[in-house]
């Protein structure tokens, strides 16, 4: 059996790991705001909330046609990518962020819980990149991706400054 | 933070990343007792060693001129990149596929470690493909890509059926 995602859906699960994204940073700035990293956290969930914006943007303009996936990926493989990635195994929609963050005390396993999720990100609008054609916002994608790779150097930088 | 590596080194750290998954793929394939996943890992095997020679090829292919940065990354992003992706590649308690496989793994760790691997290639190679102009073949780290996000697919279904 298997499940099956429309343009329509991805899109709203892009914009769900945005706002885990958010919430995730929000929240582990308010249990380190005494950190230094405070501020930064803070700044990367505005980002992610800007993000989240972009694609529900996109989503509201597919048309019709191209809500079904023959439209945007004629192969169908980006899809099935796109599918597996969002099966629960790397992103879990229900999952929330801020329980994640239970028990956990100190700021390089925040940092590096973060890095991890960015790279999911990253992973996840790379197939999605690759599924969006230039008319319907291929370049916000990469922009986006763009983003995300600017925070995870951020991320990393922060990361080598604590070892 | 001043660039670290040259063109040159990048498409070598490439090969390694294809040489280390390569051999991963067959240690995990020869102790793999089910014939499915077995060929499932060797045919994975055999991609990344296809991946390898592009890589290798490409490297040869490089101009004395083009092995420096400059004309590739302009605003330096990419070897930023790339150089955190290295830095943050292997920390503390991360399984990487240069660690030597016991033999008594579960398939189920042996995928989860083979997708970590995935994840690590595409964004490396995400990295490497801002700085690869078009003329040096960027198209065909693009294809690369897109086959290692297929392998993704490939591993995660296979995880979905344990």
């Amino acid at each position: 059996m298997s499940i099956t995602f429309n343009a329509f859906e991805i899109f709203e699960m892009a914009e769900q790991i945005e706002r885990n994204g958010a919430k995730f940073y929000r929240t582990a700035a308010k249990a380190f705001k005494d950190s230094g990293i405070a501020q930064t956290l803070l700044e990367l969930a505005d980002m992610e909330d800007a993000h989240e914006k972009v694609f529900a943007d996109m989503r509201k303009q597919l048309s019709e046609k191209r809500r079904g996936f023959m439209a945007f990926d004629p192969e169908n493989q980006m899809a099935l990518y796109l599918q597996a990635m969002a099966g629960g195994r790397v992103f879990d929609m229900k999952k929330d962020p801020a329980k994640q963050l239970a028990g956990v005390d100190n700021v390089a396993d925040i940092l590096k819980m973060a890095i991890d999720a960015e790279k999911d990100s990253i992973v996840f609008y790379i197939g999605l990149k690759n599924f969006v054609p230039p008319k319907a916002g291929k370049d916000r994608v990469e922009a986006i991706i763009n983003e995300e790779m600017g925070h995870l150097i951020l991320l990393t930088l922060k990361l080598t400054v604590l070892a | 933070m001043g660039p670290k590596f040259n063109a040159n080194e990048v498409f070598e750290m490439a090969e390694e990343i294809e040489r280390n998954a390569a051999k991963f793929y067959r240690q995990a394939a020869d102790s793999s007792s089910d014939n499915q996943t077995k060929q499932m890992l060797l045919d994975l095997a055999d991609m990344e060693d296809g991946h390898q020679k592009t890589f290798a090829q490409m490297r040869e292919q490089l101009t004395g001129q083009e092995t420096g940065w400059s004309i590739f990354d302009p605003d330096n992003l990419s070897v930023q990149y790339l150089q955190a992706m290295a830095d943050a590649r292997g920390y503390e308690g991360k399984i990487t596929p240069t660690t030597q496989l016991t033999g008594s793994e579960t398939l189920q760790e042996i995928l989860e470690i083979a997708l970590n691997s995935e994840k690590e290639s595409v964004f490396f190679y995400f990295g490497l493909k801002g700085l690869v102009p078009a003329r040096a073949g960027g198209d065909k780290v693009e294809a690369i890509i897109k086959e290692e996000l297929s392998h993704i697919t490939t591993l995660l279904n296979k995880l979905k059926s344990l």
